[in-house]
């Protein structure tokens, strides 16, 4: 098989992975933040 | 009570890894070798995807902009602004994936040619909406504006499919080869692409959506 080019092929595909992943645990932080946020307002 | 303690969710969650897992596999195992451009041509495989769902998620935002104007719902306040969110993602991935594709292809990562400016330009009309949103002011006319800005924005999507027919073709370096004039074994793994990208598309929509209302109640008097 050849490489070539096979850095910008995972530089790529780490980039659109990576920032989905990252996306989703921001939400998750998020989510447990508002969460305690309306159990101190109740 | 938790967005993937619902075992609906959950099951969205399993469903959108596992499809991304067998994308991943049909990209690397199953596509062949483009003669010319390696490695690098298999980059599409999840630039056209980000694209695909950056417009979806737009498209949203233009249908979420009108429900809101007329039925003044705040679930479609919150549609929008998180799909405003998303799309804004996949479209910042397409400009970074497209540069990083044009470098080993084109010998350059940026060229002022017409589906790149376009591309940028809807990119940066959505920083926009988000400033808007941040430094609007009153929250009820913020609302407003950007549903508003969000359905105008929308306009620069057929715009970007079109502006290939603005110049001449010399000033295109752009691909412009129809994807189903492509062989099967190119096609087949593009379209399970789009479909894994559109997949999770709704997964973040609906969990950041949820995100949101939570937000809103918490800072509900």
């Amino acid at each position: 098989m050849n490489y070539q080019f096979l850095g910008y092929f995972l530089s790529a595909y780490t980039l659109v992975l990576g920032s989905i992943i990252i996306w989703f645990i921001m939400q998750v932080k998020q989510e447990k933040h508002w969460q305690k946020m309306e159990s101190i307002k109740d | 009570m938790s967005f993937f303690s619902q075992r609906k969710n959950q099951l969205w969650l399993g469903l959108a890894s596992v499809l991304m897992l067998i994308d991943l596999y049909l990209i690397i195992f199953v596509t062949p070798i483009h003669p010319e451009q390696q490695w690098a041509q298999r980059i599409f495989y999840f630039h056209v995807p980000s694209a695909w769902t950056g417009f979806l998620a737009y498209f949203i935002v233009m249908i979420a902009g009108i429900l809101f104007l007329w039925k003044k719902d705040q679930k479609w306040d919150n549609l929008g602004l998180a799909s405003a969110e998303v799309g804004t993602l996949f479209t910042a991935l397409v400009l970074v994936t497209g540069p990083i594709w044009a470098k080993p292809i084109w010998g350059q990562a940026w060229t002022w040619e017409p589906r790149l400016t376009t591309t940028l330009i809807l990119f940066l009309i959505f920083v926009g909406y988000f400033m808007l949103r941040a430094y609007g002011g009153h929250p009820e006319r913020v609302s407003r504006y950007a549903a508003a800005l969000g359905i105008i924005a929308f306009a620069d999507v057929p715009i970007i499919f079109i502006s290939v027919k603005f110049w001449l073709p010399e000033f295109q370096s752009h691909p412009q080869v129809e994807m189903n004039k492509q062989a099967p074994e190119y096609l087949y793994p593009f379209l399970f692409s789009l479909f894994v990208f559109t997949i999770i598309y709704v997964l973040m929509i609906r969990y950041r959506s949820h995100v949101l209302s939570l937000k809103n109640e918490a800072l509900s008097e």
